[in-house]
C-alpha cells in the first residue's frame, strides 16, 4: 500500500473518522491506530504481520523484565541482550541471510573452494530496517532510564507499527513518541492545516517530482524496483551524468516527500514526528549535510552507535574510527550489498577528512566553494548507492572524467534543469523567500483557498496512475 | 520528463510552500475559491495540453502515428479499420493492402483496433487520425460487436483506473456511456450500480486531468507501431471437437437493430463522417461463439442492412478456420488472420464498396 494510491487514501480515510468519533476515549483512539496500522502493514504481505508481532513481544517483554534491576545485574544484562540481540539477529536473517550468504560462496569460490550458491532465498519484509532500529531505540531508552517502560504491549505495539511513517521512517524516538500516546489531542483547524502543509508539500515532492524524474534515471541505471539490468554502454558521457543528477533529486524528492506525508498525516492524529530533512543539498560541508540528510537515522546511529563508540571522547584516531565504523554500518543499513557499503566508506572517510581539517563542524572554506565541493562529492558518492555493480560505478564515475568513449543515446535536453528545482527548493525553504508565505495576500482566505485548489489541480495532473514505490521501502 | 512536466512540477513545488499559513474562515469561505481554483486550473491545463497535443499516451496513438507515417508515404486511397482485439489479431493490414492490390484496388489499409476499445474509444482515436491525416480515407470500416454494443463500458472488464480507462471517458465519452447505461447496456441492477460508479470516478479523473501530466507525452512522441500482432502460439487449449461443433453453428437470426444507444452512435457518427465526405461501411471479424457472430449477422440484416456489412458467418469461411488457427476463442493466430485476411479481400471486391467510394 503505497501513500499515493487510493486504498492508502480510502484507508487514511476510514481512520481518521474513525479515530475522531472517539476523541474523549484515548484507549479506543489507539486500539483503532494498532488495527489500522495492523491492516496497512498486513497489506503487503499478511505474512509480515507474524514478524512484526514477534519484534514488538520481544522489545516489550526484554524491557519489561530488564527494568527495575540493578545496573549490573545478570539477569538484567540478559535481557537486554535478548532484546537488542534478538532483533539485530532478526534484521540479520531476513536482511543479510542472502546477502552474507552469496559472498561467502563468492569467496570460497575465488579461493578455489567448493561452494555451491544458497537455495534458500529469504523474503525481504519491507520497513524492517526501520521498525527493528525503533525496537531497539525502545530497549536501550528503557535501559538507559530515559524514559520509563511500557507496561502494555499494545503501546509498544502502537509504537512499532504507527502506520504512517511505519515502512519509511523517519524513525520515531522511543522517548519522544510514547508520552504522546498518553496524551489526549484535540482536533483543531490548526493541526489539520499543519498537517496539510507537511502532507501537500509531501506529495509535492513524492508524486509531482520524483516519480517523474525516474523516467530520467531508471532507463540509464537499469530499473532497480523491476531487477531490470543497466547496460550503460548505449549511453553517452552527459546521460550518465545527467542520470546520476535525476537520481540525487529523485532519492531526496521520493525519501523527503515520503517523510513529510508520514509527518502530515501523523499530525493529523495528534502526532509529532521529528523533521528527517533539512535540504540538505544546500549543505556546504559533509558534516552539515549528515546534519540534514535523514536525520532520524543519523541521530539515530550517533545515539546508539557513534557515542557508545566512544565518539569524539578519546582524540582524534578513534574519533575517525568510530566514524567509519558508524557510516559503514549507516551504508550496510541501506541495503544488503558491498556497494551500499563503499557508499557509507566513502562519506565515512569524507567525515572524518572534514573533521580532521575543520575541526567540528567547522566551515573554512567559504559557503559556495564549500557547497560546490560538497554537493559533487555526494553526487559522485551516489553512483555507487544506485549503480547495480562495482564495474557500473566506475563506468559513470569514468563519464563524468569526459574521458570515456561513450555511447549514443541522450537524455533529454530537461535534465539539465532538475537541480533548478533543488535549487528553487531550497531558496523557498531557507532564505527569506519561505517569507513570502506571510504576506497580507496570500494570507487572505479567498486567495489562500482558490491557489490552493489550483496547485491541487497541478498535482493531480501530475499525479502517477501507475504507482511508483518509494525507494526507501526496498530498505 | 518534457518541459510540461517540469513545468508543472515546479510550479506544484512553489505553490506547495508558498501555501503554508491561509488565513482562518468558514466552510464555504474555504471549498468555494478552492472549487473555483481547482476547476479554473484543470480547465487550464486541458486547454494547454490539447494546444501541445500532449496527453496520455495509449498503443492507440502508436497506431496513429503509424497511420500518418504511411498516408504521407503512400499517396493511395485509405481505407480505415476500426475495431478491438478481434480486428486487431484478425486484419493484417499489410496483407489486406496487397490482397485489394492483388484484385485491382489501389487501396492502402490501415488498422486503427486494440484490445478492450470501446466504441467511443475508438471513435476518438478515429477523430484524431482524421484531424492529423494529410488527406480523409475514402472508406471507414467500423468493427461491429456484441460485446462492445451491449456494454457501454466495456474497457472496465480489462482495466479500472488506467491511462486508457480514463482518457476516454471525457465529457463526450461519458455521456455516450451513461446514456448506453441507461438503455440497458449492464447486466442488472447490482452491475448496473457497479459500471455507473465506475464510470462516474473515472469522468471525475478525467475532468481532474488525473495522469495527464504526469503520465502524459506528445502524441507525435509515441512509438508508430502497426495494429497488427500476428500471435503464433495459443493462449488456451481448444479442442478440435469443441472447434468444429462451435463453428459449424450458423445461428440463423431475424434482422435487428443493436442496443439503442449503439444504434445512435452508429447513426449520428455515420452522419458526421457522411458530412465529411467518408462514406462508412460495417464488419465483423471470425470468433468461435455463434451467438456473436449471429448479432453481427443480424444486424447486417436489419440497423445496417443498407450498408456495406460484412459479417463473417459463411460456411466457407468457418471451414477454412476450423483448424489450428485460433489464439483463443475469439482472437486468430497469424495464419488464421491470413486466412481471413484473404476472404475480406474478396468480400470487399464482391461489395463493390470501393468503386462506390472511389475518390
Amino acid at each position: 500500500m503505497n501513500f499515493t494510491q487510493p486504498i492508502y487514501f480510502l484507508l487514511l480515510a476510514l481512520t481518521f473518522a474513525a479515530y475522531w468519533s472517539f476523541s474523549k476515549r484515548r484507549e479506543a483512539q489507539l486500539a483503532i491506530l494498532n488495527v489500522a496500522s495492523a491492516i496497512f502493514y498486513g497489506w503487503w504481505d499478511w505474512r509480515f504481520l507474524g514478524l512484526i508481532a514477534i519484534v514488538i513481544f520481544l522489545s516489550w517483554l526484554s524491557a519489561l523484565m530488564a527494568s527495575g534491576r540493578p545496573k549490573g545485574d545478570t539477569v538484567r544484562r540478559l535481557w537486554l541482550i535478548l532484546g537488542i540481540g534478538g532483533n539485530l539477529a532478526m534484521l540479520g536473517v531476513f536482511k543479510y541471510f542472502n546477502f552474507f550468504a552469496d559472498s561467502a560462496v563468492a569467496v570460497m569460490q575465488a579461493m578455489g573452494l567448493q561452494a555451491n550458491p544458497s537455495v534458500i532465498r529469504i523474503l525481504l519484509p519491507v520497513g524492517i530496517s526501520f521498525y527493528i532500529f525503533q525496537a531497539i531505540s525502545y530497549v536501550i531508552d528503557v535501559a538507559r532510564g530515559d524514559m520509563p517502560v511500557a507496561k502494555r504491549l499494545d503501546r509498544v505495539s502502537l509504537y512499532v507499527m504507527f502506520f504512517p511513517q511505519l515502512v519509511a521512517g523517519p524513525i520515531v524516538r522511543a522517548a519522544g513518541f510514547f508520552p504522546q500516546m498518553e496524551r489526549s489531542p484535540k482536533l483543531t483547524s490548526a493541526l489539520l492545516s499543519s498537517g496539510l502543509k507537511a502532507f501537500l508539500l509531501g506529495f509535492a515532492y513524492k508524486a509531482g517530482i520524483a516519480d517523474n524524474l525516474a523516467p530520467l534515471a531508471d532507463p540509464v541505471f537499469g530499473d532497480a524496483l523491476l531487477a531490470g539490468d543497466a547496460d550503460l554502454a548505449q549511453w553517452s558521457n552527459s546521460a550518465l551524468i545527467g542520470a546520476t543528477i535525476a537520481f540525487a533529486a529523485l532519492i531526496y524528492f521520493d525519501f523527503a516527500g515520503y517523510s513529510l506525508m508520514a509527518i502530515g498525516v501523523a499530525r493529523w492524529f495528534g502526532f509529532h514526528i521529528m523533521r528527517n530533512f533539512d535540504y540538505p543539498y544546500a549543505s556546504a560541508s559533509i558534516t552539515d549535510f549528515w546534519r540534514r540528510w535523514h536525520i532520524s537515522l543519523s541521530t539515530w546511529l550517533r545515539d546508539y552507535l557513534y557515542i557508545p563508540l566512544g565518539g569524539n571522547r578519546h582524540g582524534p584516531a578513534s574519533t575517525y574510527r568510530n566514524l567509519m565504523i558508524t557510516m559503514l554500518l549507516g551504508g550496510l543499513w541501506h541495503g544488503a550489498a558491498w556497494t551500499f557499503v563503499a557508499w557509507g566508506a566513502l562519506h565515512g572517510a569524507a567525515l572524518a577528512i572534514h573533521r580532521a581539517l575543520f575541526g567540528k563542524g567547522g566551515r573554512a572554506i567559504g559557503f559556495i566553494f564549500g557547497l560546490i565541493l560538497t554537493q559533487f562529492f555526494v553526487l559522485l558518492t551516489w553512483v555507487p548507492f544506485r549503480a547495480e555493480s562495482f564495474g557500473d560505478t566506475l563506468e559513470v564515475w569514468h563519464a563524468f572524467t569526459g574521458l570515456r568513449a561513450g555511447g549514443e543515446k541522450l537524455l533529454p535536453w530537461t535534465v539539465w534543469l532538475v537541480p533548478g528545482l533543488l535549487a528553487i527548493d531550497a531558496l523557498f525553504g531557507k532564505t527569506q523567500l519561505k517569507q513570502l508565505s506571510k504576506t497580507p495576500l496570500l494570507r487572505s482566505p479567498a486567495i489562500y483557498w482558490a491557489a490552493l485548489g489550483a496547485v491541487t489541480a497541478i498535482l493531480l495532473a501530475l499525479y502517477p496512475l501507475e504507482a511508483r514505490p518509494f525507494v526507501y521501502f526496498q530498505f | 520528463m518534457n518541459w510540461i512536466v517540469i513545468s508543472a512540477a515546479c510550479l506544484a513545488l512553489i505553490g506547495a510552500h508558498l501555501l503554508r499559513a491561509g488565513g482562518r474562515t468558514h466552510f464555504f469561505g474555504a471549498a468555494v475559491p478552492f472549487l473555483a481554483g481547482l476547476i479554473a486550473a484543470a480547465l487550464g491545463i486541458k486547454a494547454l495540453t490539447s494546444l501541445e497535443d500532449f496527453g496520455r499516451t495509449t498503443p492507440f496513438d502508436g497506431f496513429v502515428h503509424q497511420a500518418l507515417t504511411t498516408a504521407k508515404d503512400d499517396t493511395a486511397p485509405l481505407i480505415v479499420f476500426s475495431g478491438a482485439s478481434f480486428s486487431r489479431n484478425a486484419i493484417d493490414e499489410i496483407r489486406l493492402t496487397e490482397a485489394l492490390r492483388a484484385r485491382g484496388y489501389p487501396h492502402r489499409v490501415i488498422s486503427l483496433s486494440l484490445e478492450a476499445a470501446s466504441l467511443v474509444e475508438r471513435d476518438t482515436h478515429l477523430a484524431r487520425f482524421l484531424e492529423k491525416s494529410p488527406r480523409p480515407p475514402v472508406l471507414v470500416f467500423w468493427e461491429v460487436a456484441d460485446m462492445t454494443d451491449q456494454r457501454p463500458t466495456f474497457v472496465f472488464g480489462n482495466s479500472k483506473f488506467s491511462v486508457r480507462a480514463i482518457d476516454q471517458f471525457d465529457a463526450r465519452g461519458t455521456v455516450w456511456a451513461a446514456t448506453g447505461l441507461a438503455s440497458g447496456g449492464c447486466a442488472g441492477a447490482v452491475d448496473c450500480v457497479k459500471e455507473s460508479g465506475l464510470l462516474g470516478v473515472h469522468a471525475l479523473l478525467n475532468a481532474a486531468n488525473v495522469g495527464l501530466v504526469g503520465q502524459g507525452d506528445y502524441t507525435r512522441n509515441a512509438a508508430p507501431q502497426y495494429a497488427f500482432e500476428g500471435p503464433m502460439k495459443p493462449r488456451e487449449t481448444i479442442t478440435p471437437a469443441d472447434r468444429k461443433s462451435q463453428l459449424s453453428l450458423i445461428d440463423i437470426q431475424p434482422a435487428a437493430d443493436g442496443l439503442n444507444w449503439a444504434k445512435n452512435f452508429r447513426s449520428l457518427q455515420r452522419d458526421r463522417l457522411n458530412a465529411a465526405g467518408i462514406p462508412v461501411a460495417y464488419y465483423f471479424p471470425p470468433v468461435m461463439r455463434p451467438a456473436s457472430r449471429a448479432y453481427a449477422a443480424s444486424l447486417c440484416k436489419g440497423e445496417l442492412g443498407a450498408f456495406t456489412c460484412i459479417d463473417p458467418d459463411d460456411p466457407a469461411l468457418l471451414k477454412a478456420l476450423d483448424k489450428d488457427v485460433w489464439l483463443d476463442g475469439a482472437h486468430l493466430l497469424d495464419p488464421g488472420a491470413e486466412i481471413y485476411t484473404d476472404w475480406l479481400a474478396d468480400q470487399i471486391a464482391a461489395s463493390g464498396v470501393l468503386e462506390a467510394s472511389a475518390p
